[in-house]
């Protein structure tokens, strides 16, 4: 079972999404999250979206209602992700 | 600006006529050919990646995107197209679609039979240097479209994307200016933009934000106008030389 952390930080965006997270799995840093509070995202405001993952540079991300089911994800994601 | 034509293939005449002299008897064949059209809605795919065309697609007026979908379902848009193109052309040539086409809007489309098409080509030759323009045309934006893609901060690349199409869709007639302004229809959706540059929601969503807070771009649903062509382009690092072969002659 993975461990997840979470450490408040403020980003720099150029908007106010502003609030960020850096999400540490088993210690180590995997991904920055941000609570999209810009009201040009519309109905998706409120939610978690991954500002940067470290493993998966370009790839598109879903948003998150929460920080744990950001992390599972970013951990299932890193979990299947094996070149063969 | 470009002569207009008038009838069914209007628009395409007036693309072809800008890129190569064409004869009057070819505009009357032409118009012949594309007598017949077909109105789509929008998010109609015309061809899809596989297909074998035996016609070609004569996009009459709206909007259609070429774009690929990746193995986990990801759209990307590589190439944006609007009244008077023929984005499958190339299936005269290459006869598996390595792509969609895919309407972005109500679209009407008229269909050239690759028969018709080719026997067209060799009775008029200059038919032919034509879509061999539109051809490199078509490289050359689509190596600006990878600078974009490598090079280009996502404001950045959101700017170059409105002036090169409020650059074409002036050129075609299609687009206001005043002064240094320009205004035009770009029906696009937030998403879609984000799809043609290769930006998430959340990132165009935070460039459209920024040119339009600088003043640089305002918006009005579909609409834009593009306060000072200049000074945007200077930000882009947009040079409009690679569209040239688009531009109507004096």
């Amino acid at each position: 079972m993975a461990r997840y952390e979470f450490q408040a930080v403020r980003l720099r965006t150029g908007s106010t999404d502003s609030d960020g997270r850096l999400v540490f799995i088993d210690g180590e840093l995997a991904a920055v999250l941000v609570l999209l509070a810009d009201d040009v995202h519309g109905s998706s405001r409120g939610l978690w979206s991954v500002e940067v993952d470290f493993r998966f540079v370009l790839a598109n991300s879903p948003l998150f209602t929460s920080l744990y089911d950001a992390a599972a994800w970013l951990q299932e994601r890193n979990s299947e992700y094996v070149l063969k | 600006m470009a002569p207009h034509f008038n009838g069914p293939a209007g628009t395409f005449l007036q693309r072809l006529n800008v890129l190569a002299d064409l004869p009057a008897d070819l505009s009357s064949a032409i118009h012949d050919l594309v007598a017949t059209s077909r109105s789509l809605g929008a998010n109609h795919d015309i061809v899809l990646q596989g297909d074998q065309p035996s016609q070609c697609c004569v996009i009459l007026e709206g909007w259609v995107s070429r774009n690929k979908v990746g193995a986990a379902g990801k759209r990307q848009i590589t190439s944006l197209h609007f009244s008077g193109a023929t984005p499958d052309i190339q299936s005269l040539l290459h006869p598996v679609m390595d792509h969609n086409i895919t309407t972005l809007t109500n679209t009407e489309v008229g269909f050239i039979p690759h028969f018709h098409m080719r026997s067209l080509m060799e009775r008029f030759p200059v038919l032919k240097e034509a879509f061999w323009k539109d051809t490199l045309l078509e490289l050359a934006i689509a190596r600006e479209w990878e600078v974009n893609l490598g090079a280009r901060s996502a404001v950045e690349r959101t700017a170059h994307l409105f002036c090169e199409m409020a650059t074409r869709l002036e050129w075609f007639g299609r687009a206001t200016r005043s002064g240094s302004a320009l205004r035009f229809e770009l029906p696009l959706t937030q998403i879609q933009l984000g799809e043609a540059t290769g930006l998430s929601s959340v990132h165009i969503n935070r460039s459209m934000r920024t040119l339009r807070n600088s003043g640089m771009i305002e918006q009005s649903r579909h609409w834009f106008t593009i306060s000072d062509l200049p000074k945007l382009a200077a930000f882009a690092d947009f040079n409009p030389d690679y569209l040239l072969a688009e531009r109507p002659r004096d």
